[in-house]
């Protein structure tokens, strides 16, 4: 694996547009000089916008989800980045190298040794045994048999299937060919993953251990991941950071807390509407600094009987602390406290509300 | 128009309208005449409940004219080609041969027209009702009743009718007779007007052999002249089947049969299993018995042949096929015709430019069992799904590494039924190929063909049926282990 400077992104994504039809490069002049919505573009020139000027960096490591419904674009979004789609316009970065202007030789290069990719359906080879499918990408890239199946059995021994190397996809569950699915992408040690939607076909129960799985190997191989979802549990679980996609156009990206407490408008808001903040938002988000709080006649504050926290715990924490205690809860940062939450702050964080 | 009082009523409250008075109003809007006949009857049909003996008296009454009036133009023409044939079969029962053949023509159209008029009349409404489904979800489908298109039919009917049932009581002129009349004519001789009008519209298009013959001609020329320019050409084909042929005669011919039943007994234990080992075994047995063996061999060797040289050309072509819709588009119609054409049109050709023996044999084989290699393995490689291609793109393939680890190996079960498919039409080329000399079994039923041999002939086609079943129950039997 290259390592690259932690400053610089992984991936960077310029202003990308793709317009699918015979006409798309006229539209997309039309589109910038006439500020034309999809309807009329697909009216005027019969073609049909997939993706509208997306920009976003992703970090070494990170986990980026993009989140959007079907037909939001995302996964032909997700195709640009190893140009199984050509944008209409825009650039996609790569470590710094343009993947638009490779050539074929060096687009299968970077496809066979950079990226990993995973499919919603699997797309295993039926007529391959486990083995051969892991070690499909090491075999397009000419690597010998024997070193094949070592590294093919070490990565499928990271995904849990030691001993099905020789069964073929067919005998296996969804769940475990999915897992086959992973294992093929990871095999060749590529820098970046793709996902796209790997566990939307799979049961929820099913769905829910290969998402910890995943979590847990990423922490240990820090592959720069973008994963792709139609499903924001999904993605707050996964994501260091979300891009929420409606319409070809990114919506709002920011960290799970970001798209959670400030949804950029009421499209994101409906999303989130319904979610869960116990484990989102945290005790920066609700409290109040302490001067608001004496200002406010606030008192009896006593550090010897008051539950402290400092300001990464999450609301959930703060639940446990405030149920065993009468008094309101100490923010604590570097041994200064910074604020308080009271019981009906808490109660309020928890609806979402003010 | 007859818009019932309720009708209009129930127009203006749309609001409150059931469902079933508002299928009424439909059915009125698109019926209008007899609005109250077709409402029941739509219903008696959607409940299952018209009764066997339902009849649409005017459809019965006014026949074709009724499918006209109702813009049903199904109901019109089929109505329109029982009448018009009842009343030909007529007219040449009174006037074309007036003795028995007369009289029974007479009763047989008399039975044509009463039964096609009661048939139409039986289903005239739910031709009908369909007509209203159609109208229902397209309004530019005819509906209503029409004068005009009354008078279209009685137009036509006028236009073909007589004609055709003056025809029946004709004799058509041959060819010949014609030409003798047109002779006559040229003298100045009288000819009576229903001679000439039979000659100008009753029998063959009066063009005669004008067009034919110089056309046929210009053919045998260029076919003479390609014979003559591309000898060399012609002459490296024949080569090379013939490579291909002896190779497969020294296995199939040249092997004593002892060695040879053993072997393809074992071939089909090893690939098929027991019991087609054992049909085998009693296949060849038959073959052997009754003096068969050597011409057996012979034709498994013609067929081995035609359809090694099928998979060589169709896997490649139909690769080609599927990965470019154009040169398809050009090569369907190609396949559409080396199937469609009489296996002996094959023969002329073959002949002219290879002569006779079992290299053309084997040609004419190949153009006749070369499609369904090729539309089998444009199949193969077109059904293989777009997300494994893409999966298999994802990781870097090569179009190569994509078409030889990814689409050919998914393509294999259609790629094997191409294979077995040849091999059953090569089989079935067998006896017309044998029509050019080229030996084996076919040679056997040609003969008994030709001298009226009806027990050898049919013991022959037995034969070529079991080569047949024992080549297929093979290669079947091969095909199943890389399925599982």
């Amino acid at each position: 694996m290259k390592k690259t400077d932690a400053g610089a992104p992984v991936i960077e994504v310029r202003s990308v547009w793709k317009i699918f039809g015979s006409r798309a490069d006229e539209a997309l002049e039309a589109i910038r000089r006439d500020n034309l919505t999809k309807s009329d573009v697909l009216q005027q020139f019969g073609c049909v916008v997939g993706v509208a000027d997306a920009s976003f960096a992703v970090a070494q490591g990170e986990i980026f989800c993009i989140m959007g419904l079907s037909g939001s674009g995302k996964s032909t979004l997700v195709r640009h980045i190893n140009r199984l789609i050509e944008p209409t316009a825009g650039e996609i970065l790569l470590n710094g190298r343009d993947v638009n202007v490779l050539d074929d030789e060096e687009l299968r290069q970077l496809r066979a040794e950079t990226i990993g990719m995973v499919f919603q359906n699997m797309a295993l080879l039926p007529h391959r045994t486990v083995r051969d499918n892991v070690g499909f990408a090491l075999e397009l890239r000419g690597v010998d048999s024997y070193q094949r199946s070592i590294a093919a059995d070490e990565t499928i021994a990271k995904v849990d299937l030691t001993g099905y190397g020789d069964r073929y996809p067919s005998e296996l569950s969804g769940g475990m060919q999915q897992r086959v699915g992973l294992a093929r992408a990871l095999a060749a040690d590529p820098d970046i993953l793709l996902m796209d939607e790997p566990f939307s076909a799979l049961d929820p129960l099913i769905r829910r251990q290969l998402q910890d799985e995943f979590l847990a190997l990423s922490q240990v191989m820090h592959k720069t991941t973008l994963f792709i979802t139609h499903d924001l549990d999904e993605a707050i679980r996964m994501g260091s950071r979300i891009a929420i996609m409606k319409d070809g156009v990114i919506v709002q990206i920011g960290t799970p807390e970001d798209i959670v407490t400030k949804p950029a408008d009421e499209y994101v808001s409906d999303f989130v509407a319904g979610i869960s903040r116990l484990k989102l938002v945290f005790a920066h988000t609700v409290m109040q600094p302490l001067e608001a709080y004496k200002a406010n006649g606030g008192n009896g504050l006593d550090e010897s009987i008051c539950p402290v926290a400092d300001p990464e715990t999450d609301l959930n924490a703060l639940v446990d602390l405030s149920v065993d205690s009468e008094h309101p809860i100490l923010i604590k940062d570097d041994g200064n406290v910074v604020g308080v939450v009271t019981k009906t702050a808490l109660l309020r964080g928890i609806q979402g509300e003010p | 128009m007859t818009d019932t009082p309720a009708d209009t009523e129930l127009g203006l409250g749309a609001g409150d309208i059931s469902p079933s008075v508002q299928e009424r109003k439909l059915v009125s809007e698109f019926a209008a005449d007899k609005a109250d006949y077709y409402n029941d009857t739509f219903v008696h049909l959607q409940q299952n409940r018209l009764s066997a003996t339902h009849i649409n008296r005017s459809a019965l009454l006014a026949g074709p004219f009724w499918g006209a009036r109702r813009g049903n133009w199904t109901h019109f023409w089929i109505a329109l080609l029982l009448d018009i044939s009842g009343l030909m079969l007529i007219a040449r029962g009174l006037f074309a041969d007036p003795d028995k053949a007369g009289d029974f023509n007479l009763l047989w159209g008399i039975g044509v027209f009463l039964c096609g008029r009661l048939l139409t009349a039986r289903f005239a409404d739910q031709l009908y009702y369909r007509q209203y489904q159609n109208w229902r979800i397209n309004r530019a489908v005819n509906a209503g009743i029409s004068s005009a298109r009354v008078q279209v039919a009685l137009g036509l009917v006028l236009a073909l009718g007589p004609m055709l049932i003056y025809r029946a009581t004709q004799v058509a002129p041959t060819l010949r007779e014609c030409k003798r009349m047109w002779r006559a004519m040229g003298r100045g001789d009288e000819v009576g007007i229903g001679d000439r009008f039979n000659c100008w519209v009753i029998g063959e298009v009066p063009i005669g052999k004008n067009i034919q013959q110089p056309v046929a001609g210009g053919i045998n020329d260029l076919i003479d002249w390609m014979t003559v320019t591309f000898v060399t050409f012609f002459d490296a084909i024949t080569i090379g089947i013939r490579a291909v042929l002896n190779l497969l005669e020294l296995v199939f011919v040249g092997t004593p049969w002892p060695v040879m039943a053993f072997m393809l007994v074992l071939v089909a234990w090893r690939t098929a299993g027991k019991n087609v080992a054992i049909f085998t075994a009693l296949a060849l047995f038959y073959l052997g018995m009754f003096g068969f063996w050597q011409k057996a061999m012979s034709t498994l060797s013609l067929v081995g042949a035609a359809t090694l040289i099928c998979v060589v050309l169709g896997v490649p072509i139909g690769i080609w096929c599927a990965k470019s819709p154009r040169v398809y588009a050009f090569i369907r119609p190609v396949l559409d015709i080396m199937q469609t054409l009489p296996s002996f049109v094959y023969l002329i050709p073959a002949i002219a430019f290879f002569g006779v023996g079992k290299p053309p044999g084997i040609l004419a084989t190949v153009i006749f069992a070369l499609p369904p290699m090729v539309r089998l393995t444009v199949l193969g490689i077109t059904q293989v799904p777009e997300s494994v291609k893409e999966a298999a793109l994802a990781f870097g393939a090569t179009p190569r590494q994509l078409l030889w680890k990814v689409e050919l190996p998914l393509a294999v079960t259609s790629i094997m039924t191409g294979i077995n498919q040849t091999i059953m039409m090569s089989l079935s080329m067998v006896v017309v190929a044998a029509l050019i000399a080229a030996k084996g079994l076919g040679e056997d039923v040609l003969f008994a063909l030709q001298h009226v041999e009806h027990g050898l002939g049919l013991l022959a086609g037995a034969a070529i049926a079991l080569c047949a079943m024992i080549m297929d129950r093979i290669v079947q039997g091969a095909r199943k282990p890389d399925n599982s």
